[in-house]
């Protein structure tokens, strides 16, 4: 079965990180942030245009593309 | 003398802190990266450095870089980690970086102030003793533990504090307490602990490994093979494993330290700020109030009343000096040139304090962020980022610190990009050229002003298009940004800003102005021989009619506009002094017609702009090529624009 | 007399406000550039090799 990723969220749902499939850069990035393995993230809001999306994780907000969303995995 | 680094994650408040530690008033705002280069101050005969902020010490973009290099090679004496208070989890996750370094670290707790709101409570105690560094509360914005810090960061310099490493799981620790009995560690720089650098070995640092001597092959195979042991272990990579054992122990740190209330859900400007229907309109609406308050509102009554008030001065300096015999040409300077050449300038002084106000508004209360965030998806189809409109908003001010702040932008073609664009939004220099024009040829056509500044975003999406569809590597890329809590901007940082960017207009005005008026009214007062002549015979017209040709299918063909054009470059609003002291404000129409007073326009918000911004761009494009590229596309753009805008008009009219 | 006084006058205010203009200039464009640093050994400005300008003279 198909793993859920952080994209197919709608708002208000929340979701535990369970990996991060992504070039080396990025992953270093997000993890950088606080996207590690188990962290609990809710996606707080959609942009006018559906994208990027915020994300709240570890009390703070940030904001992300739906591409790169796609890259996380939840479990 | 020591040297004391301020670190710490992005919109953390280093800058209001250092500001407050030095009592200077260096640039701050509230969106991750105001800070893009470094600055130096002085506190106790101390030097004091401000630094980019970063999340972590494996940096992205240059000014992240920047940190990591200092931080990296200069091995300051103390490390201060200034520390959001309210988000405290992730401001660890540096520290635990931090503390690997062999330097003693200082951490401070920011924005105290926000805690109690947030209802939130930090055992500073605890939180020192768990890190080993002292741990000061302040509020840097408020001001208060200042002193405390400033005695602590005395007393650290002295005692030397050693950090405490953080501690990974047992399986890892095997790895670097094995690491680093090897005899290849002691080839590591001076004064780095062997733990970080056995950390470093096991991540695979590309920046660590080229600095230090080739790995010997039994080490080299022991090493690799350590990390797939680990990668087995953890069903991750190594980078992946020591990130999240650096938050585990964040997480700890923070979790015996700080009590959490849960927040009460109040009203929340983002409601509407990001709402999906209403964002983009009410960007709109801020940015329309912004220019109408500014420029409408208070230059539409403050620029008439100056303009008088120079009239009249120089009207009454000249009788005075006819009266009492001055030389024509002594009158002559500082009337036509001085007073008329500065005064056309400074006319414009309040509605741009008003313009530098709202913007340092929106700059300080954390909207930026949010424009951002809900004009990505817009700016992604013209190759932009949605960082790029902070440089476009911050520009509606000055290019040149705009330019500065596309730095924050991680992928380097979308960052050329966005400094090529970014002078195509008028500036608060260039504004004095279009309210001169406007008011002479279109007085109470409102709806011209807005145009230009549309004419100008039509720029920036015409030029974001065709470096779209020439691009032939199209690259996905990222687009991470913090979103900062909202704050009422401070009355201190609002003010300082907006202080100083008039204050730069004004010494412009006294400075170049000044200057290129004077030598502007003597040449075009003398021949190549010396003598007085009219101004039609002056060596300013003779050079001014070299390249007045080029513009004559723009309909300013005539030498004033071509000299205009050029001490242009100086600053823009030198435009408005030289036609004041070439042609005479009162004295426009019978030079241009309604017409080529709008190519004119077209020409000038659109051709390269000042020489400040050139050399800013100069220094964010890193290459002389790009820059005449894009100096070139620029006035390439213009000449072709004010063209059309001409020929448009005259089928209309 | 009066004359003479005066065109002294005029003369000396333009001299002085162009000198002030230039001086101010100057001291802007080295505080600018690098060149507000000290070369001597040691105690050169570190920034220059970080940043593109230093900043080191924010008062």
């Amino acid at each position: 079965m198909m793993q859920m990723t952080m994209d197919e969220l709608t708002v208000g749902q929340r979701g535990a990180i369970k990996a991060i499939h992504a070039p080396k850069q990025l992953k270093r990035r997000l993890m950088d942030m606080g996207f590690t393995k188990g962290v609990d993230i809710e996606v707080v809001k959609l942009a006018p245009m559906g994208d990027p999306i915020e994300v709240s994780v570890r009390g703070y907000h940030l904001c992300l593309r739906r591409a790169e969303a796609r890259k996380i995995e939840l479990s | 003398m020591h040297t004391i680094a301020l670190i710490g994650n992005p919109n953390s408040g280093k800058t209001t802190l250092f500001n407050a530690l030095t009592g200077t008033s260096a640039y701050v705002g509230n969106w991750p990266g105001v800070t893009v280069e470094k600055k130096e101050g002085m506190l106790n005969s101390h030097k004091i450095l401000d630094l980019p902020g970063i999340y972590s010490l494996s940096p992205y973009s240059p000014e992240e870089q920047l940190s990591r290099r200092y931080i990296l090679d200069e091995q300051p004496d103390l490390i201060i980690d200034v520390i959001d208070a309210t988000n405290l989890e992730r401001s660890l996750y540096l520290v635990t970086q931090l503390a690997e370094l062999g330097c003693p670290l200082l951490l401070v707790l920011n924005m105290a102030d926000l805690l109690e709101k947030e209802g939130i409570t930090i055992d500073t105690k605890r939180l020192s003793q768990m890190t080993g560094s002292p741990v000061v509360i302040v509020s840097a914005s408020k001001g208060t533990g200042i002193n405390a810090l400033k005695e602590t960061i005395e007393q650290s310099l002295e005692e030397k504090y050693v950090a405490l490493c953080p501690l990974f799981s047992n399986f890892v620790e095997r790895y670097i307490s094995h690491i680093i009995e090897d005899d290849y560690l002691h080839a590591i720089p001076q004064g780095r602990q062997m733990r970080w650098a056995a950390i470093k070995l096991i991540e695979e640092d590309e920046l660590f490994l080229s600095s230090m001597p080739p790995l010997p092959d039994a080490f080299n195979t022991y090493l690799t093979k350590s990390r797939a042991e680990l990668a087995d272990h953890y069903d991750d990579d190594p980078e992946a494993i020591i990130i999240d054992q650096r938050y585990k122990v964040a997480e700890h740190i923070a979790k015996d330290c700080q009590i959490r209330k849960q927040k009460v859900k109040s009203f929340n400007f983002d409601s509407i700020a990001t709402n999906r229907i209403a964002a983009i309109p009410l960007f709109i609406l801020i940015m329309g109030a912004v220019f109408y308050l500014s420029i409408g509102l208070v230059g539409g009554y403050t620029t008439p009343i100056l303009e008088n008030l120079f009239g009249y001065l120089g009207g009454q300096v000249l009788t005075l000096s006819d009266t009492l015999g001055v030389h024509p040409l002594l009158s002559g300077i500082l009337v036509d040139g001085i007073i008329a050449g500065v005064g056309a300038v400074l006319t414009f002084v309040p509605q741009l304090f008003i313009l530098f106000l709202l913007l340092s508004i929106l700059e300080d209360c954390g909207y930026m962020a949010r424009i951002a965030f809900i004009m990505d998806r817009m700016m992604r189809t013209l190759g932009l980022s949605g960082k790029s409109i902070i440089p476009l908003v911050i520009g509606t001010g000055c290019s040149v610190p705009a330019i500065m702040s596309s730095r924050t932008i991680e992928h380097q073609k979308q960052r050329e990009l966005t400094v090529i664009v970014t002078p195509f939004i008028p500036c608060g220099a260039k504004m004095p050229v279009f309210a001169l024009m406007l008011t002479y040829f279109f007085p109470g056509q409102w709806y011209i002003a807005p145009l230009i500044y549309l004419l100008g975003i039509v720029a920036v999406i015409v030029t974001g298009l065709l470096a779209q569809a020439i691009d032939k590597h199209k690259e996905t890329n990222a687009f991470i940004l913090e979103l900062p809590r909202y704050q009422l901007p401070t009355v201190k940082n609002v003010w300082l800003q907006t202080k100083e960017r008039t204050l730069g207009f004004i010494i412009k005005a006294g400075t170049i102005i000044l200057l290129s008026s004077v030598i502007i009214y003597l040449l075009s007062s003398y021949s190549f021989t010396l003598q007085t002549v009219d101004a039609e015979r002056s060596m300013l017209a003779i050079m001014g009619r070299i390249i007045a040709p080029l513009f004559i299918p723009l309909g300013f063909g005539f030498w004033q506009a071509s000299v205009a054009l050029l001490t242009g470059i100086a600053a823009k609003e030198t435009i408005v002094s030289t036609l004041s002291v070439t042609i005479g404000t009162t004295n426009l129409g019978s030079f241009f017609d309604p017409a080529s007073a709008l190519s004119f326009m077209t020409f000038i918000l659109l051709s390269s702009p000042c020489i400040a911004a050139i050399s800013a761009m100069f220094k964010e494009l890193g290459s002389m090529r790009k820059l005449l590229y894009a100096l070139l596309w620029q006035t390439g753009f213009a000449y072709v624009s004010a063209l059309l805008v001409r020929y448009i008009v005259l089928l209309l009219i | 007399m009066t004359t003479i006084l005066a065109n002294v006058v005029v003369a000396a205010l333009i001299i002085f406000l162009v000198a002030y203009a230039i001086k101010t200039l100057v001291k802007q464009s080295k505080e600018d550039s690098c060149s507000s640093c000290s070369t001597k050994k040691g105690n050169a400005c570190k920034g220059c090799q970080y940043a593109d300008h230093c900043n080191k003279t924010i008062h």
